[in-house]
């Protein structure tokens, strides 16, 4: 397997652990790992803490669809999370028991089999439009 | 891929958003191009008439656009780029009338290149910190 596909199979496993909830962000990243969040409403640091907030609003979410590929020692990845507004607020939107569809992006940088940088965007307006949509409060 | 092929996602951006010279569609989409980014209504989705229109409406509300890519990635059929949009609020945009700021925003873009034309397109920008930007403005001025 090529270092490209290495690195690729390596994001797949630690995304697909991250938002089914398991606890892999010392598995998979270096201890001093740098992240970016391109957006700046979204402060959070870790991948695991912004999943586990979206899984605290959306109890049944699933990773529905990614899309991976990669050049030296950068992985770029798309991906959809789809789940149920049946628990806590999001974004102070109270759950409305619609299907949400939240749609982000990741940059990677990986060195001897470790997340070494992050670089990370989630759609937050496209999640505000569907959370008005949906009918709730903000 | 090639390189003429990796070249078409930048001439997108220079020779049809910052230059406005919208016939060069025809030679960099695909009559088939679908952008599949999310949020987006469904008359900015299909075919090269999605990039006309976005363009054209980008172009009516902003000036002296610059894009500035910082990263590349490029694999099989796909571009990755992550860039910094910046651009001068000259025009009506989505409510909020021309108040001359300049806006900056960074951004993620995945576009899939088939036979030398680009096919699909999946498009993240901090599209929250945009309208703040331009609401701070607005704000400011009232």
């Amino acid at each position: 397997m090529s270092l490209v596909d290495q690195n690729k199979d390596l994001i797949q496993r630690y995304t697909a652990a991250i938002w089914q909830g398991q606890s892999v962000e010392a598995t998979f990243c270096a201890a001093n790992i740098v992240t970016h969040n391109l957006a700046s409403a979204s402060g959070v640091p870790n991948l695991e803490q912004t999943a586990a907030y979206f899984r605290a609003a959306l109890p049944d979410l699933s990773l529905h669809q990614t899309m991976v590929f990669g050049q030296g020692d950068r992985v770029m990845q798309h991906y959809t999370v789809k789940g149920t507004h049946s628990g806590a607020p999001l974004f102070n939107f109270p759950a409305s028991g619609r299907e949400l569809t939240l749609t982000g992006q990741n940059i990677f940088r990986i060195a001897d089999g470790k997340i070494v940088e992050r670089w990370s965007i989630i759609d937050a307006a496209d999640t505000f439009q569907q959370l008005s949509a949906a009918g709730g409060q903000s | 891929m090639n390189e003429n092929e990796i070249k078409l996602a930048y001439r997108s951006h220079d020779e049809g958003m910052i230059e406005g010279k919208l016939e060069v569609i025809d030679e960099i989409y695909g009559e088939d191009f679908e952008n599949y980014s999310s949020g987006l209504p469904e008359f900015l989705r299909h075919g090269r008439s999605a990039i006309y229109q976005h363009y054209t409406f980008l172009r009516s509300a902003f000036s002296d656009i610059e894009i500035e890519t910082h990263q590349q990635i490029v694999e099989d059929d796909l571009i990755g780029l992550h860039w910094t949009w910046k651009a001068r609020h000259t025009g009506d945009f989505l409510g909020i009338p021309a108040t001359g700021v300049q806006v900056q925003i960074e951004g993620f873009e995945v576009i899939q290149v088939r036979d030398g034309m680009i096919r699909a397109a999946w498009i993240i920008q901090d599209n929250v910190s945009m309208m703040a930007q331009l609401q701070a403005a607005a704000l400011k001025q009232a």
